[in-house]
């Protein structure tokens, strides 16, 4: 079943995209202090996710239908909130790498043209662009890792789903928003031959841009491996903590 | 810096997140599904309460509009 959500064509323009920004950015905080990281007053940052709510909204008031007996509706699908999600994210890790903050990513699958997308925000050429249009210029990251997370190992795989599944479960009484497949059969049938064969397109794609610099190195990590995982937490922190790391 | 974090789902992607996020005070997590959970919110609180008559004012809208235009819409599933 496919999930729709509908938003009255009255209350689209009562919800301008400056107010959508400013409720989205303000529910980010940093876990560790408390401190907002992206303040309510203006900033670049709500320019950024501005802009990209402004545009989505934008193309869907075409689609607005009156009808005889309700104010018009605009549909809107799961995967179109899916894709205003990725949208926001991308505008908000310009925003933290602009902010001279190291940027974790945990972006699950998204379609290629996407990724790219995310590549491009958080590789020095397009920080160094954004950083001549906002005030107040940074320098864009010193080093940019692709991680790519995979499982060797099916039962493991299937018991980590499980887990999640459960845990998440419980916590919210199965009331979720993001729904999140729960065995490896149901992951498996999210993904078809198509599907894969794009995913595997893309680890192509990454490889390439290592090799064309854009990015400095890919990392494949399996989750069946104890010792890989501890292996990529060491190698990225030598760059975090020593500003640097060997190339080879 | 920036990592990227990519993958199926259950291959350890928001573990690695949690790992690095604990081992060192820097970082900033920005998780895709934790975006999404807090725009959706933002929509249902804009929009009216969706009765059944309002589906089903809809839906009838829908297939009137596609009968005269075959083809035009894609099956509305609810």
């Amino acid at each position: 079943m496919v999930s729709r959500r509908f938003l009255s064509a009255d209350g689209m323009k009562a919800a301008t995209p400056e107010r959508w920004a400013e409720t989205v950015l303000s529910e980010f905080h940093d876990s560790d202090s408390q401190d907002e990281i992206v303040p309510k007053s203006r900033h670049p940052a709500c320019d950024l996710v501005e802009g990209a709510i402004s545009e989505f909204f934008e193309s869907r008031r075409s689609r607005a239908r009156k009808t005889t007996t309700t104010a018009p509706m605009v549909e809107i699908s799961d995967d179109e909130i899916n894709e205003l999600s990725y949208t926001v994210m991308i505008a908000l890790a310009k925003f933290v790498l602009l902010d001279r903050r190291n940027l974790i990513v945990d972006s699950p699958l998204c379609r290629a043209d996407v990724f790219q997308t995310l590549v491009d925000a958080c590789t020095p050429k397009d920080g160094a662009k954004a950083a001549t249009t906002l005030p107040s210029p940074s320098p864009s990251p010193s080093h940019t890792a692709i991680v790519h997370c995979h499982c060797s190992d099916d039962s493991i795989w299937d018991a980590r789903l499980r887990d999640r599944h459960s845990h998440s479960h419980s916590r919210t009484g199965g009331q979720t928003l993001v729904r999140k497949p729960a065995t490896l059969a149901e992951t498996r049938a999210l993904y078809d031959e198509e599907r894969m064969k794009e995913i595997a397109d893309m680890y192509e794609t990454m490889q390439s841009l290592v090799d064309a610099g854009t990015i400095n190195e890919l990392i494949k990590v399996d989750a069946a491996s104890d010792v890989e995982q501890d292996a990529a937490v060491r190698r990225i922190l030598e760059w975090v903590v020593g500003g640097g790391g060997d190339d080879e | 810096m920036a990592v990227i974090l990519h993958g199926f789902p259950g291959t350890g992607k928001s573990t690695l997140a949690r790992r690095l996020a604990a081992s060192h005070t820097s970082w900033v997590v920005i998780d895709k599904d934790d975006v999404k959970s807090k725009l959706a919110p933002t929509i249902d609180a804009h929009a009216p309460p969706l009765s059944a008559v309002s589906l089903v004012s809809f839906a009838s809208v829908v297939h009137q509009e596609r009968s005269w235009y075959p083809g035009a819409f894609s099956p509305l599933t609810v």
